[in-house]
């Protein structure tokens, strides 16, 4: 028996069935589904609407999600994470380098390239919402196909894209002096684990950085009313593994991520 | 797709839905949320794939995540409930020591994990499937479910040495 038939013997509704008068609840249910208005037809689903949280979920730990269970991990820190102190091989700077769309666009194209049949049109230098370089690393938003938004990571050019997972645009830009965080989590590579934060901010932050719990500051790009930031190590897998300063020109304020979305 | 054809298919993948809800919330809300989503499915039926299943898990997830998306849950969806078993129950049954080993181990996990492993687990998804339903390439999917997996092996077994993690590098 493998681990997944043992998981199974966990399943809560492995032998569940539907009382007939349940079943007969919805079917009457359905029988009203079918007065209700027919919507416009131009409005395609996708996937992408039915899984809005595909991005955060690729990752390791550690998103808002856990945050209902972060006395559960506090507890004992269960969740293993190797490489404590060994994740520091990449090429990597904590103050980013603006790209330019330009500058970006090879890889926007390599992460479109990536998705296949399910993007498009590919991107040109106008579809880059925002891009910057740490070392050898490109991580910029890339908007596909002229409506979604991603976030396009590509580590090292050697090795291609990491990623270029869907976000979710459809909540609001956060108010004057606050910031959001979409996504963050920590992700292994192969010089050790590095994590990486995408978030939306206020239209008066000036500056956001990541407050590493050894001292180190990273700084993160802002943009257009996002900013991202990658390091290496795997704090962002952690719950509140470090601390979020958003500046504005009025004054910083700290925050953790959990105040931020997460 | 007609009536006919639609309320056949509610009838060949309700329970299934039922049960992949009702694995995600509390029972008392679950009708409501399958409801809604076989709305959605009605609503959107002139795109209905082949294989409806993991598409209609995929339009419950969404709902899913939008409702907890107020509670600040809106990364994963995640699997709340797993059959646990109580000290007085394993000190009786043989064997059952290593099932709440395994409880143990997978309340460990972070949430993403146990999703990706919930679908293929419990619901029962292939890998196509299950990434249809999260909105992901089959290949992103396999790496996050073979990261779950180890991670899962490892909070079974923290003091064994396993062999060096694979390469989980991969083109998303």
């Amino acid at each position: 028996m493998n681990d997944l038939e043992q998981l199974a013997v966990l399943d809560p509704m492995r032998d569940y069935e539907p009382s007939p008068s349940r079943r007969a609840r919805a079917t009457a249910a359905l029988e009203k589904v079918f007065h209700e208005p027919a919507p416009a037809p131009s409005r395609r689903f996708s996937f992408g609407d039915a899984a809005p949280a595909r991005r955060s979920a690729r990752r390791f730990v550690l998103s808002g999600a856990v945050v209902g269970l972060a006395a559960a991990v506090a507890v004992a820190g269960m969740i293993v994470l190797p490489g404590e102190h060994g994740d520091k091989a990449y090429a990597w700077t904590a103050k980013p380098q603006a790209l330019a769309g330009a500058d970006a666009l090879p890889e926007a194209q390599r992460c479109a390239a990536g998705w296949g049949a399910d993007w498009a049109t590919p991107p040109t230098a106008a579809d880059i919402l925002l891009a910057e370089r740490r070392g050898r690393a490109t991580l910029a938003l890339v908007r596909k196909d002229g409506t979604g938004l991603t976030a396009c990571f590509v580590l090292d050019p050697a090795e291609g894209a990491a990623g270029g997972d869907l976000l979710d645009t459809a909540t609001p830009q956060p108010v004057n002096g606050r910031a959001r965080i979409e996504t963050m989590g920590a992700t292994e590579g192969k010089e050790g684990w590095y994590s990486d934060v995408i978030g939306r901010a206020g239209a008066d932050v000036t500056k956001l950085e990541i407050e590493l719990p050894d001292g180190t500051n990273v700084q993160a790009s802002v943009r257009n009313g996002w900013w991202v930031a990658w390091w290496p190590g795997h704090e962002g897998g952690k719950a509140d593994g470090v601390r979020v300063v958003v500046h504005t020109s009025s004054g910083s304020k700290s925050f953790l991520p959990s105040e931020l979305g997460v | 797709m007609d009536h006919d054809d639609f309320r056949a298919l509610h009838a060949a993948t309700y329970a299934d839905l039922l049960r992949f809800v009702k694995r995600r919330i509390p029972d008392d809300d679950a009708d409501d949320v399958v409801s809604a989503t076989f709305l959605v499915a009605w609503q959107r039926s002139a795109e209905l794939p082949e294989d409806a299943r993991p598409w209609l898990f995929g339009i419950a997830r969404n709902i899913l995540a939008n409702q907890a998306r107020s509670r600040l849950r809106r990364r994963v969806v995640d699997v709340r409930m797993v059959t646990d078993l109580s000290r007085a129950e394993a000190d009786r049954a043989p064997g059952v020591d290593a099932r709440l080993d395994l409880v143990r181990a997978w309340w460990a996990l972070s949430a993403a994990d146990r999703e990706v492993l919930a679908l293929v687990a419990f619901d029962r998804l292939t890998d196509v499937q299950a990434a249809a339903v999260l909105g992901c390439r089959r290949a992103t999917f396999r790496m996050r479910l073979n990261r779950a997996r180890r991670r899962l092996r490892d909070a079974l077994e923290p003091a064994t040495d396993l062999p060096p993690a694979v390469a989980t590098w991969s083109n998303a």
